[in-house]
């Protein structure tokens, strides 16, 4: 154990909270590389789900930096698997909504007065449960991975 | 959109139930019989025909000066002959079936008017050839306001029709005609119709069309077919040719849409059926169609896409395909000004349009994204007026009545209702 009070022991203990990087794992490279397919798939699909806001392209700049970097701060391939998976089923899970904020940021846009019934429908609601049923097997297929994972350990 | 209005809404509903549902899911390639075979092989546009010429021997029947009624005056005249019609409001239904060539003309466009009283079902029907209806208004008639089917040879000019229960001015397996300087508005379906004809020899010019469900609906119609130098505004959807398996002739090919004003089509006030709801926020809209050519068009302030291409799902899934869409001016829409829907068959075009917004992000540009993904179209395009269909089958949604709106403004009458009767339109240049 470090001392936390001399310079080197704090070093060590700032050393110890970071993310681990996946590269000083096993299977270094290739986790690495894992987390950034898993990133750039979740930055595609934010783009794509609000390009109707026109920011098509910070979306992607953005969810693809955020999703690397939660998978490159995974221990395991199996976790940075996980994680891609946990993030793009949330994104999938959210894509109703954005698609029923799409219309009613257009209509309020061009002056339509009421455009709520458009959005808020039972084809809406039918939507969500079919994104989130789909979000769902998603996160499930994750969380079993998650679970056999921890079995092996 | 055919003689049984009834019974084609009811099949195509059960028929796109299942298959809409399944776009939704993005399952709907899968669970359906994809169409995109070619059937026609006239294009969009072929030279324009010779005017019409001034028929030399004819008579004039005034009502109600020498007829009670209209269709008095219709049953005793000839071909050639002319029926004009002076001021008043006509309560009754007028059948043009066995004298060709005959015009009927109102004397003042805004003081002669048919009204169907909400009870009636067509102002005017035609089913004889080159019948030419002029200078009057047709209102409240629960089906069409005037109605050819069948025909070779008509057209409307200067005519006004409003809040009628299906369509405004409507051509049914009909070719070779001419609609010009007519108003519709105030119809569930469409204000301007011509459907299931291929090659049509038609043109729509000069026309104004508000608050229709769809300002034009072309099902299964094209070939020299040019809608052009009009506007179409305030609908719930604005220019939509579209693919149905309920009419022959599908799919849908070869329309020249060019040099309209197309504005504000997000009217959710407006009287409108299913398919035009599933149009809303359009501006021009090609809905499982081939070989559309879009061109020099104003399109402006739509809820979600200013010029679309999108399949349509019915028994078959129509996918568009090798349309081009060149040279248009869109903006100010909601989602984005130009779109591609998935699935679609391919070859479809989006050049030199001036845009900011696309979906997908490579329509209209030289990048490297539309190298390699080339006509690919986006499903959330798809998804998004999938869903508005969706709705109308899983419950209500908002639309406005076709009974009871606004009478229609006044409209410019033909510089002179006295003239000499001419042909419904001049000799083709092609033949």
């Amino acid at each position: 154990m470090s001392d936390d009070s001399t310079p080197a022991g704090l070093t060590d203990r700032f050393r110890s909270q970071l993310p681990s990087p996946t590269t000083t794992t096993e299977n270094g490279y290739s986790t690495a590389i894992l987390a950034v397919v898993f990133g750039l798939l979740f930055g595609v699909y934010c783009s794509w789900i609000v390009a109707d806001f026109s920011v098509r392209w910070p979306a992607f700049a953005i969810g693809s930096l955020i999703g690397i970097g939660r998978c490159y701060a995974q221990p395991t391939r199996t976790t940075v698997i996980t994680t891609g998976l946990y993030q793009l089923s949330a994104a999938i899970a959210l894509t109703p909504l954005v698609l029923a904020g799409g219309g009613l940021y257009g209509a309020y846009a061009q002056g339509v007065a009421n455009p709520w019934p458009t959005a808020l429908s039972e084809a809406f609601l039918l939507a969500s449960i079919c994104f989130g049923l789909i979000a769902a097997l998603i996160a499930g297929g994750g969380a079993l991975l998650d679970h056999r994972s921890s079995d092996v350990e | 959109m055919t003689d049984d209005n009834t019974s084609t809404d009811l099949s195509r509903r059960a028929l796109l139930r299942a298959t809409t549902a399944a776009g939704v899911l993005g399952t709907g390639v899968a669970m359906g019989r994809l169409g995109g075979e070619n059937n026609h092989d006239t294009p969009a546009q072929l030279a324009d025909p010779n005017e019409p010429r001034a028929y030399e021997e004819f008579t004039v029947h005034r009502v109600p000066e020498a007829y009670a009624t209209i269709q008095d005056a219709v049953d005793a005249a000839s071909p050639r002959d002319l029926v004009l019609v002076g001021p008043g409001r006509y309560h009754e239904e007028v059948t043009v079936s066995e004298t060709q060539r005959l015009t009927i003309r109102g004397t003042d466009r805004n003081e002669v008017m048919l009204d169907g009283e909400g009870t009636r079902h067509n102002g005017i029907t035609v089913t004889v050839d080159g019948v030419v209806i002029e200078n009057l208004t047709v209102m409240n008639y629960t089906y069409n306001g005037v109605y050819w089917t069948g025909v070779d040879g008509y057209r409307g000019s200067h005519v006004t029709a409003a809040n009628n229960g299906e369509y405004g001015i409507y051509a049914f397996d009909s070719v070779n005609g001419l609609f010009e300087h007519s108003y519709a508005a105030g119809h569930p379906d469409s204000g301007f119709y011509i459907g299931q004809c291929n090659p049509c020899h038609a043109r729509i010019e000069q026309v104004t069309a508000e608050r229709n469900g769809l300002g034009y609906s072309g099902t299964n119609a094209g070939g020299d077919l040019v809608i052009r130098d009009s506007v179409w505004k305030r609908n719930m959807g604005g220019i939509v040719p579209n693919t149905l398996d309920s009419e022959k002739l599908a799919p849908q090919a070869a329309t020249r849409i060019e040099n309209n004003e197309v504005h504000s089509n997000n009217n959710l006030n407006a009287p409108a059926k299913a398919f035009a709801y599933a149009a809303y926020g359009i501006g021009i809209g090609i809905a499982g169609g081939h070989d559309n050519e879009v061109h020099n068009n104003t399109v402006s302030n739509h809820a979600n896409y200013g010029i679309a291409a999108i399949p349509m799902f019915d028994a078959t899934i129509w996918q568009p395909a090798g349309n081009l869409i060149e040279g248009n001016r869109v903006e100010e829409s909601g989602r984005t000004d130009l779109a591609l829907g998935s699935p679609n068959d391919g070859g479809n075009r989006f050049e030199n349009n001036s845009v900011s917004s696309t979906r997908p992000s490579w329509l209209d540009s030289d990048g490297v994204l539309a190298s390699v993904f080339g006509s690919t179209g986006d499903p959330w395009v798809t998804l998004s007026q999938g869903l508005l269909y969706l709705q109308t089958e899983l419950g209500a949604f908002p639309h406005g009545d076709w009974l009871g709106g606004p009478d229609p403004p006044k409209q410019p009458s033909m510089d002179d209702p006295e003239r000499p009767p001419r042909e419904a339109v001049g000799p083709r240049r092609d033949q």
